[in-house]
């Protein structure tokens, strides 16, 4: 069975247009959220993470091509073309697959949050993705994965599977959403927005920020591919349904213990017993930051480091997974750990290992973990060899 | 290990078929989320939460109620090795709609928090999974025409390489023109001599889009 390595990564979002300026921002401390104004006629503010449109716009105009695209089908452009363009990869041939992550797409053109006038077909996920699929020339029409705030996640398990099984060589990853009224309004009326930027596991923490952004990695079973000295390599992982409730995870995390311990399963088998490091999903909900840290403390988790990224960028939906694995490959890359911004006291109620602070220590494994509406979870394992 | 379709089950213009056998048929004029009602109440009216869901999961459900019937999946597999694939064209694009609606005038802004959750796509898997505890592999995907290719190849990475014995597979459709559904229940067996029962995209075609022959080998209508 063909081994999986991370061979390039890009993030795009208010803290960058680059992993590096990303994760150099993140580590200075940086959040991308803001209060929104003027806010909508809401009794609560409304705080999230948006991308500028006119420094989107004015890097979207130096690349080729001429054709009329929505704010994610810009930003999902850049950041492919960012992620190819840092290795010599054929990718329009039939051993590259490009997999999608989006939960709600272009929904800006259904509420009027776009201002531009795309035709309607636009609004199908489908039609993103015969988007860069003409736009990048590819031969295989794209898999579009959504299963809510674990699409990333899925996406990244489903390539690895389709490469290791040796049906593709190549996968790419794109994972990408917008925050348009939709999508505000609907978490708002949910009462799962926060007051103020999101705390993940803080005794404060009052609900998620929003936020946008898009991310691309490339898997490759082509060792030739890798670029830095550290490579990154791909150990398994699961995906599960706690079978629950729709909108809330189960109390006791059953459905994310299961998909952690499979993960710890297949990391074994390659010899790995160790994690360094978990990516929580951490949105700040009361109920999610609970039932991470009982699945966490169930699989023998609880001493390991864990942070939420969401501080800094909010709650990406489609695109979470996707920027928060490679933040996490990044922590490998760079062995350090990162604090989990807007965390001050533990606030949930057993205990786990929260990075308050920048930390350099060699970290060689990590686990990323997410949790989504409609009872799913995701986990998977990256590991660093030399 | 050779995968086979044990059972399917297909709704499509207002019928609803098992192994090719049509069980319930109605007014081809009717429209779909009446028809769907219609069914529930005269074939399975035992889970009042049906009638909380959008047009999507109920057709999810009805679809999979019917598929499983009298083929408790319990028996045979624990409920971490039974999977779930989905294909589906539309997302919640029609629950989209209404719940923009819900929120379009800024005069009478009143969000449905209830209908904000099935503008989510998967949560129609969410619903069958609840009703049958399923709690393996769940996997939505998205394409303009049905992707079986993906969709075998997808279903097999789940037993190959994820350790599902078990997997409900198949298409989840609803726009605002037509609806259908096609779920196959998929298991592992070593010994299929019968070509027809192969879990692959040539028969999942046949079954699906012809509908010239059934399980049995006999014709439907």
């Amino acid at each position: 069975m063909p081994e999986v390595f991370e061979v390039s990564d890009n993030i795009i979002s208010p803290l960058g247009f680059t992993t590096k300026e990303n994760i150099d921002n993140i580590i200075r401390g940086k959040s991308g959220i803001t209060k929104l104004v003027p806010p909508k006629d809401y009794d609560n503010s409304i705080w999230a993470s948006l991308v500028d449109k006119k420094e989107l716009d004015l890097k979207f105009s130096r690349l080729s091509g001429d054709g009329l695209y929505s704010k994610l089908e810009k930003m999902l452009i850049l950041s492919i073309t960012q992620a190819i363009s840092q290795i010599a990869i054929d990718y329009t041939d039939e051993n590259t697959l490009l997999i999608l992550s989006t939960t709600k797409g272009n929904i800006d053109i259904l509420d009027g949050t776009s201002e531009l006038q795309l035709p309607a077909e636009r609004i199908n996920l489908w039609k993103i993705a015969e988007i860069l699929q003409e736009y990048f020339r590819l031969k295989n029409t794209p898999l579009v994965i959504s299963t809510a705030c674990t699409s990333g996640v899925a996406a990244i398990i489903t390539g690895t599977r389709l490469i290791s099984e040796n049906k593709y060589t190549n996968v790419i990853i794109a994972g990408g959403d917008i925050i348009s009224d939709f999508v505000i309004s609907g978490f708002n009326s949910l009462h799962a927005l926060g007051e103020g930027a999101c705390k993940p596991f803080d005794q404060n923490r009052t609900g998620l920020s929003l936020g946008e952004a898009t991310g691309t990695l490339i898997l490759s079973s082509e060792k030739k591919y890798i670029r830095s000295k550290q490579a990154i390599k791909y150990l398994g992982g699961a995906t599960s349904n706690d079978a629950n409730h729709i909108s809330a995870p189960a109390r006791d995390g059953k459905g994310l213990v299961q998909v952690i311990n499979s993960s710890l399963i297949n990391a074994k088998k390659n010899g790995i017993g160790r994690i360094d490091f978990i990516s929580a999903h951490g949105t700040a909900t009361s109920y999610n930051d609970e039932t991470e840290a009982i699945a966490i403390s169930t699989t023998g988790l609880s001493e390991v480091p864990v942070n939420s990224f969401k501080g800094y960028w909010g709650h990406t939906l489609g695109a979470a997974g996707v920027i928060e694995s490679i933040a996490a490959i990044e922590c490998i890359k760079r062995n350090i750990l990162i604090p989990s911004l807007g965390f001050d006291k533990l606030g949930v109620s057993t205990y786990l290992n929260i990075i308050p602070e920048i930390r350099y220590t060699t970290i060689n494994t990590v686990l990323k973990i997410s949790s989504g509406f409609g009872g799913f979870n995701a986990a998977t394992i990256f590991t660093g060899i030399i | 290990m050779k995968l086979m379709i044990s059972d399917y089950c297909i709704v499509k213009n207002n019928s609803v078929l098992k192994n090719g056998l049509i069980m319930f048929e109605s007014d081809k004029e009717m429209e779909g989320k009446i028809f769907f009602d219609l069914f529930y109440r005269s074939q399975i009216n035992n889970y009042p939460k049906y009638y909380k869901m959008d047009e999507l999961s109920k057709l999810a459900f009805i679809t999979a109620e019917t598929l499983l019937q009298g083929n408790s999946i319990k028996d045979g597999y624990t409920n971490e090795e039974t999977a779930i694939v989905i294909n589906n064209s539309s997302s919640s694009l029609e629950t989209d709609k209404k719940y923009y609606e819900t929120i379009r005038n800024i005069n009478e802004f009143f969000p449905s928090p209830a209908l904000f959750v099935y503008t989510l796509p998967n949560i129609m898997i969410g619903e069958v999974c609840i009703r049958n505890k399923i709690m393996g592999e769940s996997i939505l995907f998205i394409s303009k025409e049905w992707d079986y290719n993906s969709l075998v190849s997808n279903v097999e990475s789940l037993f190959s390489c994820a350790g599902m014995k078990c997997c409900l597979a198949g298409i989840v459709e609803l726009s605002k023109e037509y609806y259908e559904s096609f779920l196959c229940l998929v298991e592992g067996n070593e010994n299929i001599h019968d070509p027809r029962i192969l879990f692959n995209e040539e028969n999942l075609k046949r079954i699906f889009e012809n509908r010239k022959g059934n399980l049995n080998g006999t014709i439907n209508r």
